[in-house]
């Protein structure tokens, strides 16, 4: 089950500022108005779920779940409690939960660096220099315990804000930021700071 | 003025580092704002691809009858749900149907069974 349930947290003020209301409310009105959302947040949902799974299909299969799933829960969503970007990244949540439930028979190596494109000009040492501090910094987020490595994903790919993160996994906004201030010292000392 | 915790400063670093900003933090949060510093250019964006992107476009403008039906009885489904008298109602409705339903199919059968009983035996 990839919709979310009605999100818990009910502060006014987490919605007050939502940028996306205008553009939810027309969704809703019309269907194909969703296609504004979409073309918003498909990198963001899609960059969180291969660095959660590590594999291109992977996170295709998942983006798209997320996005089928959020078109069809979107007539429920209501402005009272979590942002729209907070809601759509709760069902990019359960869809990758589901996908790693899934994929139990093939493991894949998570943050692969088949990604990574240097520009032209780049001086080569430097870039070799700098390509391996990011694979180490990509294995050490990969070794993290989930609910860090959720943390991480969703702060630095996703640029959520504490309060939506507390949202998305279903804490508080001081819990999150917590969270991440003990995922950044686990983080800094496997990478060596 | 209540002294901030040290998740929320840290908190208030990381936003200045996503915004393309220096943070300026106390020797005890420095190891922990360098790390964010490299985790932030670790973890570039990451575009789907232009193939994908359409394709799904695509779908999302076009959904097909079938799932437009689902997503219309789903929807109504839901809200007919939404109230416990309305769920009662719709039981006893649900239930009327079934038992309309199973009376025709065994009348039809008996009848059907009757009227073979009176076939002529021989051909």
């Amino acid at each position: 089950m990839t919709e979310p349930q009605r999100l818990r947290v009910s502060t006014p003020a987490a919605s007050a500022g939502d940028p996306d209301l205008a553009d939810v409310r027309a969704a809703q009105a019309h269907r194909p108005a969703f296609e504004v959302l979409y073309r918003r947040y498909l990198d963001r949902v899609y960059g969180y779920a291969f660095y959660q799974l590590g594999d291109h299909h992977d996170a295709e299969d998942a983006t798209e779940r997320t996005f089928m799933a959020a078109l069809r829960a979107l007539p429920s969503f209501t402005d009272e409690g979590a942002t729209f970007r907070a809601w759509l990244f709760r069902i990019a949540h359960n869809s990758i939960a589901n996908a790693h439930r899934h994929r139990s028979r093939r493991r894949t190596e998570p943050l692969r660096d088949d990604f990574e494109r240097p520009a032209p000009d780049a001086d080569p040492a430097g870039l070799v220099l700098a390509a391996d501090e990011a694979r180490l910094v990509r294995r050490a987020i990969a070794e993290l315990p989930e609910d860090r490595r959720q943390v991480v994903l969703l702060r630095f790919v996703d640029g959520l804000s504490s309060r939506e993160i507390g949202q998305v996994m279903d804490r508080s906004e001081g819990a999150a930021r917590v969270l991440l201030h003990r995922a950044l010292r686990d983080l800094a000392s496997r990478i060596g700071h | 003025m209540p002294t901030r915790t040290p998740a929320e400063r840290l908190d208030e670093a990381v936003d200045r580092i996503l915004t393309g900003r220096q943070p300026a933090v106390g020797p005890e949060l420095a190891p922990l704002v360098d790390a964010a510093a490299l985790i932030r250019s670790a973890l570039a964006p990451l575009p789907a691809s232009d193939r994908f992107e359409e394709r799904f476009a695509s779908r999302l403008a076009t959904r097909n009858p079938v799932a437009q039906l689902v997503d219309a009885v789903t929807d109504a489904t839901r809200r007919e749900l939404r109230h416990p008298a309305r769920i009662l109602i719709t039981g006893a409705a649900v239930s009327s149907a079934v038992g309309v339903g199973v009376t025709v199919l065994a009348l039809r059968r008996s009848s059907r069974r009757h009227a073979d009983g009176h076939e002529p035996a021989s051909r």
